[in-house]
């Protein structure tokens, strides 16, 4: 299973109620919405995405139905701008 | 007399004594010879940074920013290239101003260019461009006859653009056109190719990164950034001859090994004779086998002592456009054999033509 | 060949140029504050323009201009008519591609009561014309063209220079403020008809006092619109601040967090106008 993480090179700011995210790699700035900002919060140590889920479905109950499509499109999206980074896990037996 | 730039990057300490009208003068001609950030880092390694008065240094800093910027998205760019290549599962080597970034190279300080160039195996040419095609890099249309110049004469592939990011690559099979007499064998080249820690990448051997680099400058004729060029083989040199004692006879047998004796006797003559390289005596003796003769080496003196200083009016002579031009077209020369080279000229000069009236 | 040394905001300038009318607006239109001489300037300049001919048969047939920085090219030449504007745009290139220890963001800076507006805005939202506006209405002028932001303090650095207006925009500041001092009119440039507005007395004398920012405001100039103030999300004004800036991509996280900070501590709004004295009234109310 791939582990996410956060790429170290963002940064995070609220502003006016809202979240902003910067990557210097990549030069992108994006709006983050409610889920996505718990997403970069939850990938400051790697998890993978399954994990990632059954977070947000705890704290965003009233959309769990969603969340799965949302999450999946997502990881690709913020991977894709370089916010986050896909390591493949080392199994150690 | 020697352009302010040169005496800077050669003695650094002299900044201590000069006026605000000599850092306009410094800081104009390192400006036009892309040398602005690296002067800065220069005079930071000789810790002289706080002998920078603040109009110069509101300047450097600048350049350096911009530079720092530049390497976010070289970054960004290598990690970019290693995931389109990376299922063809062979190695791809980095070349020139990517490699010394990917080596942590001193030479790679403040070192702003355009296009990423790799290199692989002749065979893998196709699939490699493939990949890159399929991961959003397309050439430019070009006819029939400029894809057969670049396939049949030239050392790479015609240059591939980023659809989205817009930036460029060169994928070589060599480092001098196929048609070029010094052209060297390129699986000698791929045989000592190294695996970098970092990134994941591949890079020549540090003899041949600064062998490329010196038949890159005395034979391709870009002499814009020119003394940038030369700035870069001074400080390979030095900085390959501090970690490997016995660095100056790996790169002399080399040379001879590859066929590049002229590049690196070039490389060694003006870095001495422009920017002072340290070169030890026992070597210089050795290199002096590498000349060309006597005549060919006074007129080579004469021009690229004149196009290899700042590209800046100030240090411009009545000789100093006539040394770049002409230089120019020995590299032409160089590139193929005058039966080639004429019917090539003639073509793309028929060609200029008629697209202008 | 005249030299005429410049001092706006932050650069030093030296001119080089041997035509009368480029000499001639820029003395009509630069404060005499604002020049140097070789005794008072210190030897150093940011940048070294040249206006000129670009070959000696261009002065008789069809004639044409060159700008020079420095020796280099960055343009094509463009017709002899065009020298002043030519110099006005090349400086404005020089700032937005050479200078990265300022955030610069495309856009009008004034101030009032101690405390900066930023308008900005694409290219005919209507910034310059709302900006010459303001400052023939007790606002002070700090820069037309490009807010220049102090990274270590994230407050504005005037640049007083010119306005440039353009089209329609003339006569309307004409009628609007019969006094102003207008420049020479430029017909058929890339941008239309432009001239240029010297800047008041106030703004040249306060041009070494940097201002704090307190409102950014998105100005569109539509013909016959009612007038609309709309509160604008502070994260959608750091992105079109970002959009409009010339050197936030080079800047970096230095940008980044400069930005964030300077919009965090502003009130950020869209404005759609149609009449200067209404927009006047109504941004001499914003919030403090």
């Amino acid at each position: 299973m791939a582990l996410l993480s956060l790429n170290e090179q963002v940064l995070i700011k609220e502003i006016g109620g809202g979240f902003l995210a910067f990557c210097s790699q990549s030069g992108e700035t994006i709006v983050l919405n409610p889920i996505t900002y718990k997403i970069l919060k939850l990938l400051n140590k790697p998890l993978d995405s399954s994990t990632i889920l059954a977070i947000l479905h705890t704290e965003f109950e009233d959309q769990t139905e969603q969340l799965s499509v949302f999450l999946d499109s997502a990881i690709n999206e913020l991977i894709g701008r370089g916010f986050i980074i896909k390591e493949v896990a080392i199994i150690v037996k | 007399m020697t352009p302010i730039l040169i005496q800077v990057l050669t003695q650094p300490k002299q900044i201590q004594h000069l006026s605000l009208k000599d850092w306009d003068l410094l800081i104009r001609q390192a400006r036009h010879a892309n040398l602005l950030a690296r002067l800065g880092y220069v005079l930071e390694n000789n810790g002289l940074s706080c002998d920078i008065p603040i109009a110069p240094l509101r300047h450097i800093q600048s350049a350096q920013t911009y530079a720092q910027q530049f390497e976010n998205t070289l970054k960004w760019e290598i990690k970019c290239i290693a995931k389109a290549l990376n299922n063809l599962n062979i190695p791809i080597i980095y070349l020139k101003g990517t490699a010394y970034f990917i080596l942590g190279s001193i030479a790679a300080q403040g070192r702003v260019f355009s296009d990423i160039d790799i290199l692989v195996n002749k065979d893998q040419l196709e699939q490699v461009e493939a990949a890159l095609r399929r991961a959003g890099w397309a050439q430019h249309e070009m006819d029939a006859y400029d894809q057969k110049y670049y396939r049949q004469w030239m050392h790479e592939s015609p240059p591939m653009q980023h659809v989205v990011r817009g930036t460029s690559i060169d994928v070589h099979h060599n480092i001098l056109p196929t048609t070029n007499e010094a052209c060297p064998d390129a699986a000698k080249l791929l045989a000592q190719a190294e695996k970098t820690p970092s990134l994941d990448g591949w890079v020549l051997s540090t003899s041949d990164r600064i062998l490329h680099s010196a038949c890159h400058l005395f034979h391709e004729g870009e002499l814009d950034n020119g003394l940038r060029d030369l700035s870069d083989l001074d400080l390979l040199l030095q900085e390959a001859a501090k970690k490997d004692p016995a660095f100056w006879q790996t790169i002399l047998a080399r040379a001879n090994d590859l066929g590049l004796q002229r590049s690196l006797y070039y490389a060694m003559h003006y870095c001495g004779l422009i920017l002072k390289t340290p070169i030890p005596q026992g070597i210089h003796k050795q290199y002096l086998a590498f000349a060309p003769n006597r005549f060919v080496l006074a007129a080579l003196d004469i021009l690229f002592l004149k196009a290899l200083i700042p590209n800046h009016h100030t240090c411009d002579g009545y000789l100093t456009k006539f040394a770049r031009w002409f230089l120019f077209v020995r590299s032409h020369w160089l590139k193929m054999p005058i039966h080639l080279l004429l019917p090539h000229l003639i073509r793309k000069g028929l060609k200029n033509f008629t697209t202008e009236s | 060949m005249e030299r005429i040394l410049l001092n706006v905001g932050p650069f030093s300038i030296n001119l080089e140029t041997p035509l009368k009318p480029v000499i001639e607006s820029v003395k009509m239109l630069y404060a005499e504050q604002f020049f140097l001489t070789d005794s008072t300037a210190n030897g150093f300049f940011d940048f070294h323009i040249k206006i000129d001919n670009p070959s000696q048969l261009r002065r008789w047939y069809k004639p044409q201009v060159q700008f020079y920085f420095d020796g280099k090219l960055p343009f094509k030449p463009l017709p002899f008519s065009q020298a002043y504007p030519f110099f006005e745009w090349g400086l404005n290139w020089c700032i937005a591609t050479q200078v990265f220890n300022y955030l610069l963001i495309h856009s009008a800076v004034v101030e009032r009561n101690g405390f900066a507006l930023i308008l900005s805005g694409q290219p005919g939202a209507g910034k310059s014309t709302l900006c010459a506006a303001l400052v023939n209405r007790g606002w002070r002028l700090l820069s037309d063209e490009m807010a220049v932001v102090d990274l270590q303090t994230n407050w504005l650095i005037p640049i007083v220079r010119p306005v440039s207006l353009k089209n329609e925009s003339i006569q309307i500041i004409k009628n609007f403020a019969p006094d102003v001092v207008l420049g020479e009119s430029f017909y058929d440039t890339a941008k239309g008809t432009v001239s240029h507005m010297k800047p008041g007395m106030d703004s040249v004398l306060k041009a070494k006092q940097n201002s704090p920012c307190k409102w950014i405001i998105l100005p569109r100039f539509v013909k016959g619109a009612d007038i609309v103030l709309k509160e604008l999300p502070k994260t959608e004004a750091v992105l079109k601040l970002a959009e409009n800036s010339f050197n936030y991509a080079i800047l970096s996280s230095q940008g980044f967090l400069s930005l964030c900070e300077l919009v965090d501590a502003s009130y950020c709004y869209e404005l759609e106008y149609s009449n200067l004295d209404e927009a006047i009234a109504l941004l001499a109310d914003l919030p403090v």
